[in-house]
């Protein structure tokens, strides 16, 4: 019972940063929006088909997108600024779990999620005639899969450094690569074939592609398992990675 | 609980070929406040670190109560309160969202109603801590090391920041502490706040323990001069050339024993302590032609002791040497 009251906190806490750092609610809310609102002047989202409009490849791509750089920069920094000013290593004085304080963090960000998906999907349909065509529920469980999947990687990046500038570097040379690979705006399919390949198994392409293909096109569990199992052992691989490599405070 | 609340045995650390700590010993018994001094880079924090249990000792054993602070770590954490120098808890909190967010962390927290009364956070309990001042801000952590009245506490520059009346306040309340048989490392720079709550002092430097005893202990062994502290006026005048030849008039007279500092026209000057009377020091300066503004005598203290042992003021950076070629 105690315990529960903890995390109940701690996951409490989460939102509450979240609600009240306006940078977070810019990037979150309104920049997917925004990027959303020009896009939507640039190109002619009506034009094709439903389904193989404009807006059915960006919309999901862009909540994919975001869900990969909210937990890289949100998530990460986090873990960055915690332990560089010695909350962490504060917690590590309480009898506090500190398995309670990452978890909350991935439940945190998990219902951050929610907001994002919410908006996103819901301003797509409301503004922009998104048809939603698939499974709502198998959606749901890929984007939670892919925040936990990005949730896992930010704590590995985040896992040593005290220096935000120093991870908002790395952060920003990870982001480039993989939203390129990522096919996040456009198909790759002028990429030579060994690029595409890379593409394929990289973290963010799965989670883009499983989304936008149920989304969009209808797409079953069937259909997306083997982009669910990709990312399932990426989410173990960068648990076990960050169970390995994430200090709580560093020596000065 | 009959164990000592902290018992430190021989630890040595090292960061690779520098030693840090080296043999420390270190015991405090329940109800007692250690205080821990030392200038930067002495060793104080590494110590403290190993003492948590966030370092492991290159040899030595360190002992909480009885349990190890590394291996027991989750019979030992209910037991301890911290205050850690340069923590910050999240900024867009309230006070009172902050320490119920700590509170959750422990099974019982028999302190909670009445710190915030204590230490006076009521007016600001709904405050976010990003608009606290320093002073406030050092209270809501101590209250949060506090609320379930800890048995053992460790406080690394717990009035940083606060202003004399709040200092005066968290003194009372670490009093108080101590009365109910809680026990603190304290970590400080103030020695004025060393001396006021510490029964034992530990004076560090270069990774050693260099004494260890209560204040009178330490003063008799190591402060047996007396101080006195000469103000001059009109020392634009004067200059330092002039403070240079009455500091050499001081040196040749058999009471004094040293010149302690100079800053500016302030001159502090060890004296033997068979000649250290009122009577005798003005018939000195007399015979001296020096008319002090102000002349004060007093008996060894611990920034003597300090000074005895280590060479160097406490706070050597806040003490603004007159320059040698301004006149």
């Amino acid at each position: 019972m105690k315990m529960m009251k903890m995390f109940y906190l701690l996951v409490l806490c989460r939102l509450r940063e979240f609600r009240r750092e306006p940078s977070a609610i810019f990037f979150v809310v309104f920049f997917p929006l925004v990027l959303m609102t020009v896009i939507y002047f640039i190109f002619d989202f009506s034009a094709g088909d439903k389904g193989d409009r404009v807006i059915d490849f960006i919309v999901p791509g862009l909540l994919a997108f975001s869900i990969f750089t909210t937990c890289l920069f949100g998530l990460g920094m986090t873990f960055v600024t915690h332990r560089r000013e010695q909350l962490l290593k504060r917690y590590l004085m309480t009898p506090m779990p500190t398995f309670v304080y990452i978890l909350s963090h991935l439940v945190g960000r998990q219902l951050i999620m929610l907001v994002e998906m919410v908006v996103i999907m819901g301003c797509a349909m409301v503004l922009f005639d998104f048809s939603f065509k698939g499974s709502i529920w198998l959606f749901l469980v890929l984007c939670s899969l892919g925040t936990a999947m990005m949730s896992f990687f930010a704590l590995v990046l985040a896992s040593r450094t005290i220096q935000t500038s120093f991870y908002n570097g790395l952060a920003n040379l990870i982001l480039l690569p993989l939203m390129l690979l990522g096919e996040v705006w456009r198909p790759l399919e002028n990429l030579p074939y060994w690029l595409q390949m890379v593409s394929e198994y990289s973290p963010l392409t799965p989670l883009v592609t499983s989304v936008r293909d149920v989304a969009s096109s209808g797409a079953t569990v069937t259909d997306v398992l083997p982009r669910i199992v990709i990312m399932a052992v990426y989410t173990v691989v960068f648990a076990l990675l960050g169970h390995r490599l994430f200090v709580w405070y560093s020596h000065k | 609980m009959n164990h000592p609340a902290l018992v430190a045995k021989q630890i040595c650390k090292s960061f690779g070929s520098k030693l840090v700590l080296d043999k420390v010993n270190l015991r405090i018994e329940a109800g007692e406040c250690v205080s821990l001094i030392g200038a930067n880079g002495a060793g104080k924090t590494t110590l403290c670190e190993t003492l948590q249990g966030f370092l492991l000792p290159d040899s030595g054993e360190v002992c909480i109560f009885g349990y190890s602070p590394r291996k027991q770590r989750s019979k030992v954490l209910p037991l301890l309160g911290v205050v850690l120098q340069d923590t910050v808890l999240y900024k867009r909190y309230t006070v009172l969202e902050t320490l119920e967010l700590f509170k959750s962390f422990y099974k019982d927290t028999p302190g909670f109603d009445d710190i915030m009364e204590k230490l006076q956070l009521d007016k600001v309990k709904h405050k976010y801590l990003m608009h606290l001042s320093g002073g406030q801000r050092q209270k809501v952590y101590l209250a949060c090391a506090l609320i379930h009245r800890p048995k053992l506490l460790f406080l690394d520059e717990p009035s940083t920041g606060l202003d004399p009346e709040s200092r005066q306040v968290m003194w009372q309340m670490i009093q108080e502490l101590k009365q109910l048989d809680c026990s603190v490392l304290l970590t400080t720079h103030y020695l004025e706040e060393a001396e006021y709550l510490a029964d034992t002092l530990a004076i560090i430097d270069q990774g050693k323990i260099l004494a260890l005893g209560p204040l009178q202990d330490l003063v008799g062994r190591y402060a047996q001069y007396t101080t006195l502290s000469l103000v001059f006026d009109d020392h634009h005048r004067r200059g330092p050339a002039v403070m240079d030849e009455m500091i050499g008039k001081l040196l040749e007279r058999k009471e004094v024993v040293k010149i302690k500092s100079q800053v500016r026209h302030r001159l502090e000057v060890y004296l033997q302590p068979s000649s250290a009377s009122l009577g005798e020091v003005s018939v000195m300066l007399e015979a001296l032609d020096m008319k002090p503004c102000s002349l004060q005598l007093r008996r060894g203290s611990l920034e003597d002791v300090y000074m005895h042992l280590t060479g160097k003021l406490p706070v050597v950076d806040e003490v603004p040497f007159f320059p040698k070629d301004q006149t």
